[in-house]
């Protein structure tokens, strides 16, 4: 009885100091997850801010330039047809604006679904006239947490940016879908694709969409192959709200 | 004596009350003491009528092991070793059968039986406490149902294993065994109300679960 007693002493006084070092690795973990997600986030806000910047550079501002340029040239003559065109042209700025603003608004996106979210990203690519894009979905409206909603229309995002940055693709196919209990999307092009292994493929913002995927418990795969294409597929963990 | 039969009725009412609120594991623990005590009961009664109760014996020691296997199967799934452990399970059960039938005879107290139990019942026992520093949880040890039950039932299997061995060497130089009978009464009155306090802590473990 004695040794028995000893024996559940010593585990109960072990089983405290484990309990203690459990509780110190789970806090420093939970330090250093919040310190990615801090960093993601400041990263998020730099790329959302880049963005409305190369928004309101190429497309409004020229849109403005072009409005103030035709209302230079209106005179008595040309004054209808003139004022027609300088009217057009603010209308599309305004949708322009507006549009962008509903992409940079995570509240906006949280309110629409995924879903929603990217049949009007597919919109806005559309309507650059850069490039064809195409959605297709089997996961219907399918609703994910709304945290790892945003992060996941941030990273299609990315991957869209860089497809039109660097990628000089004709076509562009996003593809959403369930496969076991995860929510796959895929962003496929038909660019100039490149090498997976090279420093580079990690420089045009993986690094970034890798971490944002890990904090969904999720997981990214990238494949391109050189003059064929490139395609960036995210799979994230379902806990399941459908709507 | 007297208090061993009413730490029975207790327990009785108590794992009653409390079957409902019990995670599925802890039911087979309210189970096997339904049948530990219906198993005291029938020989309290055959006792009373002089007759022995080795055969009700020989079927409570048999009936043990699938029990146990059970409880720790839920417990200790994930540890490394214990497919080995479930494989000693099987052996002892076949053990306790073959032994009933064919080596002690019904009519005497099952021994091997229950000394087999209780080595591969400690050995679970031992291989939990080992799971339980690998994967501590938050919560204080001492409001954990699961450390209740488990140093319940190694304290009472590593005790019967030495009041056993005792019992023999004091049979072989004729001493008194009045002592043992004492330390068994001990035994009993820390096995089952620990038993009963971990049925308490998992039935509230139970309710804060449901009610998140």
């Amino acid at each position: 009885m004695v040794l028995m007693s000893s024996f559940v002493f010593v585990f109960v006084l072990k089983y405290r100091q484990k309990q203690n070092e459990h509780e110190q690795e789970k806090q420093q973990i939970k330090l250093e997850q919040e310190k990615t997600l801090a960093e993601v986030e400041l990263e998020i806000s730099e790329d959302v801010l880049k963005n409305i910047s190369h928004e309101i550079h190429d497309n409004i501002g020229h849109s403005l330039s072009i409005a103030k340029l035709t209302l230079h040239g209106i005179n008595a003559e040309n004054l209808p047809e003139k004022s027609k065109a300088t009217l057009d042209i603010l209308t599309q700025t305004i949708t322009d604006l507006r549009n962008l603003s509903k992409s940079m608004n995570g509240n906006y996106i949280r309110g629409i679904g995924l879903h929603e979210a990217l049949l009007r990203e597919v919109e806005l690519v559309k309507a650059s006239g850069k490039i064809q894009c195409t959605y297709q979905t089997s996961s219907g409206d399918l609703r994910i947490s709304e945290n790892n909603e945003i992060i996941l229309f941030r990273c299609i995002q990315e991957a869209i940016n860089n497809c039109l940055k660097h990628a000089q693709a004709k076509s562009l196919h996003i593809d959403s879908s369930v496969l076991n209990h995860n929510l796959v999307v895929s962003i496929t092009d038909d660019g100039v694709g490149f090498d997976t292994s090279l420093q580079t493929a990690e420089g045009i913002g993986m690094g970034s969409m890798k971490e944002r995927t890990r904090l969904m418990g999720g997981k990214i795969i990238l494949k391109s192959m050189i003059g064929i294409g490139s395609t960036v597929t995210f799979e994230i963990p379902i806990y399941i709200e459908q709507s | 004596m007297f208090t061993i039969r009413l730490t029975y009725i207790l327990l009785l009412v108590w794992s009653l009350i409390l079957y409902k609120k019990l995670s599925r594991s802890f039911k087979w623990v309210a189970i096997m003491i339904w049948l530990t005590i219906l198993h005291e009961t029938i020989a309290f009664v055959l006792k009373r009528v002089e007759l022995p109760n080795t055969f009700g014996s020989h079927i409570y020691s048999i009936a043990l092991v699938p029990l146990f296997y059970i409880i720790y199967d839920r417990f200790l799934k994930q540890i490394p070793g214990w497919p080995w452990i479930r494989f000693v399970y099987f052996v002892v059960f076949l053990f306790c059968i073959l032994n009933s039938i064919f080596v002690q005879s019904t009519k005497i107290i099952p021994s091997y039986n229950l000394n087999a139990l209780s080595l591969v019942v400690i050995a679970s026992s031992l291989l939990f406490y080992l799971k339980m520093l690998k994967e501590p949880i938050s919560s204080p040890i001492q409001h954990q149902s699961q450390f209740w039950l488990n140093t319940a039932i190694l304290f009472y299997h590593s005790s019967s294993f030495v009041i056993f061995s005792l019992t023999n060497h004091f049979h072989l130089n004729n001493y008194s065994l009045s002592q043992l009978k004492y330390m068994n009464i001990i035994m009993c009155c820390v096995y089952y109300p620990a038993l009963g306090y971990s049925l308490w802590l998992n039935a509230k473990e139970m309710n804060r679960e449901r009610s998140k």
